[in-house]
């Protein structure tokens, strides 16, 4: 039994192939539940985010299990199976650990510190035990991961920098416009991530808010939240017409703001700048727009790589946050270890008194009428020898579990006596 | 004197600079304080060439241009005080003062023997209007470079330590049109007062000299392109390559001119 995580993120893969690969939210339950349909998976959750797509898995193989994800990611993106390995990286039982609490405490993000992770965490677990793909060691090992990340923001100041997309969206927003006060700010869909940067948009001073979705019920929904208006998606031409910032957050697979649309707008706006913030993966607004004069586009690499700037004041409370997991990630392990410490012996004693048995017989079928005496005194002698042999190993083993090195010394057990 | 003027406009504009890079503060206010005192040192010497030479002490290229780097600096000091975060505006001011300095110190002046046609009421008053319409074209241009840069570094999607210390794109086109609003009027009020002297000093009110000429089409470009700004919305990055362009055209009037043609001009 073996912990890994599986995946890509915006480390090890460009945005090109990230939108390829993630999953909706619809997606995500059969997903879930083919991996678990698999002989060498037992348990699995699946993170997907417009910057990480990871499988967290419990399996018994973890070539095979590593093969297997690794075809279903390919098969999402349309990619061929060897041009997708060389993006990808496999993190085994301790590292897995430290993977998953680092991606929820947002050490492992790009803007490093970040909150929205840990609710995108919490998401991927809660369809996961929706779909009941998870087990006990999935399920510990979530609950941890978020006690961890809550830790982290509470004793270290990485959540007092408050760098993060939405704050470098409005940063950018002064450069172009000067003060905010008064502008008007349209939302492209209704997505948590946009009504962050619709929140941050609205403290620096922007005035009028318009929300604009598919379903026009979650954009009054959350118009109402921000004090805004909702418009039918139609308006969306109309609407760029009078607004200064857009913040575009929707799910579409093509672009829905296009060049040639953008080219006649702006010429009838008499070149007023228009400022298009493209946070959706894949991106929903055509990037040569930006060469449009008094347009300006960011997507969500380009801001992704602006607040990478200013993590270096945030790398230095991550350091501190880093021994916090390594803490927790040492108790995690002993209890993953402890897991399987009982399993392990049980089968240890199992094997070894097959073995007493099978040599106990033997030896009876070859006295010519053994007394129940002689019998009593064989049994009780072969007992004693395997107690005696196996007293050593298992009191090691059960010390060893506090040291945290269990599943090595369980994986040698195993392997040296073919358990 | 001169020598401590240079000194300190090359103090402001290394400190300005500089503080694109290392962000401290104090190396902005530091800039400032050097600008404010090369100002002050630049004034000290208009006055005490005015008390030498006894008149206006533009009667020659060589002082017009020295007056020329001092209303720009007086205009980035005003320019800087007054609106928010403007401050890297000494640094993109600074080197264009140094030059028009440098230009002035190369050029010959004559010092005295003017021609008494120069000593009427109205003729401090087009060279200060001229001059001072100049310094704010010469703002509006350095706010248009500083707007191009801005423009960008913000157009490649990146944010460097150049897009940080430099004020936001509304206001620079702001500066750079704003300057020209009163810039241009100065200008066609220098024009007409520089006719009323002409008719007091030769009998007529325009002549076709060539640095008449040359004003004329200044002020036509000028118009030209706060029309195309006003009717049309040349706004942002074709507005200031207007002003960089019409800038480009004050200069050649302005000094090129000089050179090229002969006039009764002597700047």
């Amino acid at each position: 039994m073996k912990l890994i995580v599986v995946g890509l993120n915006h480390k090890t893969a460009p945005v090109e192939l990230r939108e390829k690969i993630g999953f909706t939210e619809n997606e995500l339950p059969s997903v879930l539940k083919e991996t678990v349909s698999l002989a060498e998976i037992t348990e699995s959750i699946v993170l997907s985010t417009c910057n990480r797509i990871e499988f967290y898995v419990v399996c018994e193989d973890e070539g095979k299990a590593v093969d297997s994800i690794t075809a279903i990611m390919g098969r999402t993106g349309g990619i061929q199976k060897g041009s997708l390995s060389p993006y990808l990286y496999v993190h085994t039982d301790r590292d897995a650990v430290t993977h998953a609490f680092r991606v929820a405490s947002s050490l492992d993000s790009m803007v490093i510190g970040e909150a929205q992770i840990l609710g995108q965490a919490k998401d991927a677990y809660r369809i996961a035990s929706y779909s009941s793909t998870t087990g006990p060691i999935l399920n510990r090992l979530m609950h941890r991961a978020f006690s961890v990340a809550k830790k982290v923001r509470t004793f270290t100041p990485i959540g007092l920098y408050t760098v993060s997309v939405s704050s470098v969206a409005v940063e950018l927003a002064k450069k172009i416009f000067g003060r905010l006060t008064g502008k008007a700010v349209l939302l492209m869909g209704a997505g948590e991530m946009a009504e962050d940067a619709a929140k941050y948009l609205k403290d620096a001073g922007a005035s009028r808010l318009t929300v604009l979705s598919r379903t026009f019920g979650r954009a009054s929904e959350l118009a109402e939240r921000l004090k805004g208006s909702a418009v039918e998606f139609d308006e969306l031409y109309d609407q760029l017409m009078d607004v200064d910032i857009v913040v575009c957050s929707t799910s579409a697979d093509h672009y829905l703001i296009t060049n040639d649309r953008i080219a006649k707008i702006i010429r009838a706006r008499q070149h007023r700048p228009l400022f298009f913030i493209d946070i959706s993966v894949p991106r929903n607004i055509e990037p040569s727009i930006s060469a449009l004069e008094g347009v300006f586009l960011f997507d969500i690499d380009d801001l992704n790589g602006v607040t990478s700037q200013n993590m270096k004041e945030r790398e230095k409370a991550a350091n501190e946050a880093e021994r916090f997991i390594d803490e927790e990630v040492s108790r995690f392990v002993n209890w993953l270890g402890e897991l399987s410490l009982v399993p392990t012996i049980v089968s240890l004693r199992e094997k070894f008194e097959a073995i007493r048995q099978q040599e106990l017989k033997e030896a009876i079928s070859k006295l010519a009428g053994p007394t129940k005496k002689d019998i009593e005194v064989l049994d009780g002698m072969s007992k004693g020898i395997i107690n005696k042999i196996l007293h050593g190993p298992i009191t090691e083993i059960k010390s060893v579990h506090t040291r945290g090195e269990v599943l090595k010394d369980i994986t040698l057990l195993k392997r040296i006596f073919k358990i | 004197m001169l020598v401590l003027t240079i000194i300190l406009y090359i103090g402001a504009m290394t400190m300005s600079i500089g503080y694109a890079f290392y962000r401290d503060r104090k190396l902005e206010m530091a800039a400032r304080a050097a600008l404010v005192l090369a100002g002050i040192v630049h004034t000290g010497i208009i006055f005490m060439l005015y008390r030498h030479a006894d008149i206006f002490p533009a009667f020659s290229l060589k002082y017009a241009v020295f007056m020329f780097a001092w209303a720009l600096a007086v205009g980035a000091i005003l320019v800087s005080t007054i609106f928010k975060g403007t401050a890297p505006i000494i640094g993109f001011s600074t080197p264009l003062i140094l030059v028009l300095i440098a230009v002035s110190f190369m050029l010959k002046g004559t010092a005295r023997g003017l021609s008494p046609i120069f000593n009427t009421d109205i003729f401090p008053v087009h060279v200060v209007l001229s001059i001072t319409s100049y310094g704010l074209f010469a703002l509006s241009f350095i706010s248009s470079i500083m707007y191009v840069f801005q423009e960008t570094s913000l157009k490649h999607r990146r944010v460097v330590g150049i897009t940080r210390w430099l004020p936001s794109l509304f206001i620079l086109d702001d500066l750079g049109y704003k300057t020209l609003t009163i810039g241009l009027p100065l200008l066609t009020l220098g024009i007409i007062t520089g006719a009323l002297w002409a008719n007091r000093a030769f009998g007529s009110y325009w002549n076709w000299d060539p640095k008449e000429t040359w004003s004329l089409i200044i002020w036509l470009a000028y118009v030209f392109i706060l029309h195309g700004r006003i009717s049309l919305g040349w706004r942002g990055r074709k507005f200031a390559w207007g002003s960089i362009v019409c800038f480009m055209l004050v200069v050649f009037a302005f000094i090129g001119v000089n050179f090229i043609f002969k006039g009764y001009h002597n700047f």
